[in-house]
């Protein structure tokens, strides 16, 4: 028996409208924080929704759209500008074990920051702290923390293994708290 | 996650797992067992609410930009020029 599916088929203006523009201020917030300038991120979003467009035939309507106009943002950004301003295309591994091995001596910073220091920590001096965040470790945060997709969402739009998913947002976390828990201290808040 | 029924308490290890139940990454068997057992410990109890108040504040607080329903339109119009 043949199923006949009694969704509309939708026409690509239609798919675009209705499937990839309602993520257009997530993208613009994701480019805007990888890039920290609104023209870049401007361009950047472009460019991913153009890319998108050319290639809306191979994207089935109904899947993670969203996801996959991450993963299409990415790779702009991967290709475009980390090349343009000669950054590293990857993370420092000597950093990361310098801070694991400095993570592990403390016993991990977490423990030290009490609730109520989030509570009273204002918006910018938390947007500054992550946007210090070396790139790969502020993109983990970004995805997980602020946008919500899933460890296998994001493995698959930054092109890592779960695995490694998981020990970076660790680490990026830590990172991001070490901050915060300096700044806290600044502002005069005791353990 | 039968693997923590029958080990004593590990702290280091509970709370890698703490991530885990935050980030919505363990099915809900999972997330109650884990669960019962930050509430026997003082540490990880900490640690977890911790870590809850992080991702709340970073979540909510964390400048949010937008690109505008100006853009939204010149998009539209790029696309029906290809």
């Amino acid at each position: 028996m043949t199923v006949v599916s009694t969704e509309p088929i939708l026409n690509k203006e239609e798919l675009f409208e209705q499937e990839l523009l309602p993520h257009a201020d997530a993208l613009y917030n994701f480019a805007y924080h990888l890039t920290y300038n609104e023209e870049d991120a401007n361009d950047l979003v472009q460019e991913t929704f153009m890319k998108a467009f050319r290639f809306i035939n191979s994207f089935d309507a109904g899947t993670n759209a969203k996801a996959w106009l991450f993963k299409i943002l990415k790779n702009g950004f991967i290709n475009e500008y980390r090349k343009k301003k000669k950054e590293p295309s990857k993370v420092d591994y000597e950093d990361i074990i310098a801070y694991q091995d400095a993570d592990e001596e403390k016993g991990g910073v977490a423990f030290d920051l009490r609730e109520d220091i989030f509570d009273g920590m204002m918006g910018d001096e938390i947007t500054i702290a992550l946007n210090r965040l070396p790139i790969d470790f502020k993109t983990v945060i970004l995805l997980c923390d602020i946008e919500g997709f899933t460890y296998e969402e994001i493995a698959k739009i930054i092109d890592i293994p779960i695995g490694t998913v998981r020990s970076r947002l660790h680490r990026a976390r830590n990172m991001l708290k070490e901050s915060l828990k300096e700044y806290a201290e600044k502002m005069g808040y005791k353990k | 996650m039968s693997h923590r029924q029958h080990p004593p308490h590990n702290c280091k290890e509970l709370i890698s797992e703490i991530s885990l139940l935050l980030d919505g990454e363990l099915n809900r068997h999972a997330e109650q067992q884990l669960m019962d057992e930050i509430n026997s410990c003082s540490t990880c109890k900490q640690y977890y609410n911790s870590h809850a108040a992080y991702k709340k504040t970073v979540s909510q607080k964390v400048t949010r930009m937008s690109c505008g329903e100006d853009f939204k339109d010149a998009l539209r119009a790029k696309i029906r020029g290809l």
